[in-house]
Formats: C-alpha cells, structure tokens, sequence
C-alpha cells in the first residue's frame, strides 16, 4: 500500500469518526437538553401546592391504576379484532 | 315613556351582544369540534345500529359537556394558567406527567382519527388521501401562524358554522319527526344490555367530553386574555357551544337513523361508508354527510393539535401563544407542525386498521377521561386558588355523578369484554 493510500485511507476513517461522533454527539445533546429540562420541571413542580391527604393520594393511585388496567383490556380487544 | 325604557333595553342588549361576540369563541369551537370525525363516526354509526333510540343519551350529554367544560372557564380565567400547568403545579410532577402523556397519547391517537375522516370523505369525491393530508397540512399551518390568536379564532368559527350542514340535511329526507321525539325518552333499545350497548354507550360520551377539551379550552381561555369579569360571557358561549354540539348529533343520528336504520340495527363501520351508501338513494344528502365529516376533522385536528402544544408549552416553558410569531415560540410551533405530520403519516401508511383506531379511541378516551376530571374537582374545590368561584355543593355533586357513571360504564363494557356471554 502506497502512502499516499495509507493517509486517503486514514483521512476517510477520521472523517467517518468525525461524522459517527458528532451524529452521536448531536443526538447525546439533545438527550441531555430533553432530561435536563424534565429535570428542571421536577424541581420547580416539587412542592405541590394542593396538601393531599395519604388517602387521597392512595385513591388517585387506585383509580389511576384501574383506569390503566380497563385500557390494557381494551387494547387486548383491539388486538384480537386487528388478528 | 314607555319607548324610551324599550330604547334603553335595546342599547344594553346591543353593548351586551357586542360584548358577548368579542368574547364568543372558546366554548362554541371547543364543543362544536367535540363533534369531530370520530364524534360524527359514533353518531352515524349509532344511528344505523340504533335508530332512534339513543337520541335521549345524546340530549343527557350536553348538559353534561357544560358541566364539565364550565368548570375549565373559571379554572382559567381565574388561575391564569393552562390546565397542564395547574396539575403540575397543583399536584406535582408525578401526577402532572400522568396527565401529559395520557393526553399526549389520546391527542395523538385522535389526531390520527381526524386525518381518516378527511381522508375517507375527500376520497368519495375522488381526492387521494396523501393530497387531502398535504392540502390540509398546509391550510392548517397558514390558518394558525397568522400570530394572532383573534384571526386564528374567527377563522375556525367559520369552519364550526359548516359543521351544522347536516341540519338542512335532514329536512331534505323529511324523517318521522314523531318517531324522533319518541327517541328522547329514555329507554333502553330492544335487546337490552349488550357488549354492543354498552360500547356505543360509552363512545357516545368519549365523543361528547375527551380529555383533550379539558386541556383546550382552559388554554384557550388564557390565551384569550379572559378574566373573573368574562366568566358570565364563557359560561353563555359553552352553553351556546354545548346546544349546537347537541343539535348537531341529533341531526347526524337522525340522517342514517332514518336512511340506514333496519329493524335489528345495520353495523356501518364509517361515516364515509354511511356517505356512500346514502348517496344512492340522495346525492344531496350523502354529499353533505361528507362535507360535513371533512369539516369536522379538519375542526378537530386544528382544536387537538393546538391542545397538545399548548400543554407541551405550558409545562416545558415554551412560549405558547397564538400570538406569537413563529419566530418567537418556534418550539410551540413546531411541536403542532410535527403533530400534523406524523398523524398524517399513520393514515398513508398501507395495511393500517383505521376503522377501529377510530372506534377505539373514542373508548379509550372514555376510560381515562375519569382520570382527567377528578383533577379537575379537586382544583375546583380549592379555595386558596379559586376563591370565590370554586365549585358549589351542586356543581360537586354533577361532576363526581358524572365520574362515577362513565367508571360504572367503562367497567360494564371491560366485563362485557372479558366475558362475552354476560350481556348476551
């Protein structure tokens, strides 16, 4: 192999590490925008202002739960029809 | 004397009307695109299967569509803040991402159901679908990024006064109007309680209160720049809104109650497929029955897609006005603009199953919709956030009356599911 080959080639491998890293990088960023941004929305809604009691909270759960259940049921009928 | 006092009422009446038209838009668009493609599917389709005899159920929903979406004008234009943004900061991140992804995938799934309407009533005038969906795409996105929230609400009122088309629709077929009012006592259709009921029961309510209205109006409230004073004037346009949904219901079940309607009810899977069977017998009326589904997608889509950004923008911190230019809340905008295309992309796609994604979501927006509004009380009930306008004993009692029907209905259809033979 010729050198000047050896560099083309060596060129085209960093161009492709270049491109791979700033395609993953861009990808990462934006990863990180979008957690960071769910992380800041945590933070600033941390402190509910409505005071629920535990039985309150317990219900919301229950019911939220159930709800979820009754979809899974009826996602489970949607399947079967679409077979 | 006597015509000066009548000269005086009619000057209030005239400051009150104009007063009133300036402020008219959330409740009307928000209850008119309650009747949206999925909405006018149901109604054709419960029409067929039933005749008239669910004209009563339909009569019960919008004072209960009042109910519901009432509560969303004072919660708005008291609190200032979208409904996303109230959860969250009502309740906390936990249960305000509940209610984001749940409305983010109902709005989606909805959004989808928009876009097989539109596409169906378009192609019986043999429009392709990828046309309808790019036409639309791009009328959407020029009707909404005007940057000002006034232009893009007038513009839609005038899409909701094309959706009572199927009114002068049915005085064309001249129906049995004897028969109709018959339909508004309560009874139960013969065969009584069946799966088939049960599911039409309950589509019936997930078309007339969704969760993304909720979210929608009290936004658009906000939006609007409404406060305490106009919540007499929001109160009169829901009403307003909640009667024309209503009319518009009854109008569409009357059309292929008394077109397709055979003893033993006729299963029709789309109002596309309502369209066409009555346009062999009346190409007048079946054509309005298209154009009229075309109008309530393309209602539906705009008031959904505007829901979803306006919550993303909300919680995310996003500017997220209609007001603002593209330039300014580019991520609101984008956000709506991708909602578009992504929609539109599930209906082109080959081998989807569209007739039941549509009946479908309607179902499971009922099934959540609970969810949504035992928030919405518990908010209403606050009196450090609402003052004087939280609930009263009355309002209490409609709205948990409301919950507890649609999660005694959710759970009678998911045993219906579950074991068929049940309610044979």
């Amino acid at each position: 192999m010729s050198v000047d080959n050896k560099k083309n080639d060596e060129e085209k491998n960093m161009i492709d590490y270049v491109d791979d890293t700033s395609e993953k990088g861009r990808i990462s960023s934006v990863l990180k925008r979008w957690r960071k941004a769910v992380h800041n929305i945590n933070k600033k809604y941390s402190k509910p202002r409505l005071k629920m009691t535990p039985l309150v909270r317990f219900s919301l759960l229950a019911l939220r739960i159930y709800l979820i259940m009754l979809v899974v049921i009826l996602s489970y009928k949607f399947y079967t029809m679409v077979r | 004397m006597e015509s000066a006092w009548y000269y005086y009422k009619y000057r209030r009446f005239i400051k009150w009307l104009g007063l009133y038209l300036a402020l008219a838009g959330p409740g009307i668009i928000v209850m008119v695109a309650d009747n949206d493609a999925g909405g006018i599917t149901t109604y054709a389709a419960t029409g067929a299967k039933f005749g008239f005899n669910l004209i009563w159920l339909l009569v019960l929903l919008g004072p209960v569509a009042y109910i519901v979406q009432e509560m969303t004008v004072r919660l708005g234009a008291v609190t200032k803040r979208g409904h996303a943004e109230a959860i969250f900061d009502a309740f906390g991140s936990f249960w305000g991402w509940f209610s984001l992804i749940d409305l983010g995938i109902l709005d989606f799934l909805t959004m989808i159901t928009e876009f097989i309407g539109m596409t169906a009533a378009l192609k019986i005038f043999g429009v392709p679908p990828i046309l309808t969906i790019i036409g639309v795409s791009i009328l959407m996105i020029s009707i909404f990024v005007h940057g000002r929230y006034w232009t893009w609400e007038k513009i839609v009122l005038l899409f909701c006064v094309l959706n009572l088309i199927y009114i002068p629709a049915i005085l064309l077929i001249h129906p049995n109007f004897s028969d109709v009012i018959k339909g508004l006592i309560p009874v139960i259709p013969t065969g009584g309680f069946t799966g088939d009921f049960f599911f039409f029961f309950m589509a019936n309510i997930g078309t007339t209160i969704a969760p993304w209205m909720i979210f929608f109006q009290q936004s658009s409230v906000v939006d609007k720049g409404m406060t305490e004073k106009d919540i007499s004037f929001g109160k009169f346009d829901t009403a307003v809104g909640a009667f024309f949904t209503v009319v518009v219901a009854i109008a569409c079940v009357i059309l292929t109650g008394t077109l397709l309607f055979k003893p033993g009810g006729v299963d029709i899977e789309s109002a596309a497929e309502a369209a066409i069977a009555i346009m062999g017998s009346s190409p007048l009326v079946g054509s309005a029955l298209a154009i009229g589904l075309f109008d309530a997608g393309l209602l539906g889509a705009m008031c959904i897609s505007l829901a979803s950004s306006w919550a993303m923008g909300e919680v995310f911190g996003w500017a997220h006005s209609i007001n603002n230019k593209v330039s300014e809340a580019p991520m609101f905008y984008a956000f709506y603009f991708l909602s578009l295309v992504f929609a539109g992309l599930v209906v082109i796609t080959p081998g989807a199953p569209l007739v039941l994604i549509t009946l479908f979501v309607q179902v499971v927006a009922v099934t959540l919709l609970p969810a949504a509004l035992v928030f919405l009380l518990l908010l209403l009930n606050n009196e450090e956030m609402m003052g004087k306008y939280k609930n009263t004993l009355m309002q209490n009692i409609w709205g948990f009356l409301i919950v507890f029907t649609i999660i005694i209905v959710s759970t009678l259809y998911a045993l219906s599911v579950i074991f068929p033979e049940m309610f044979k």
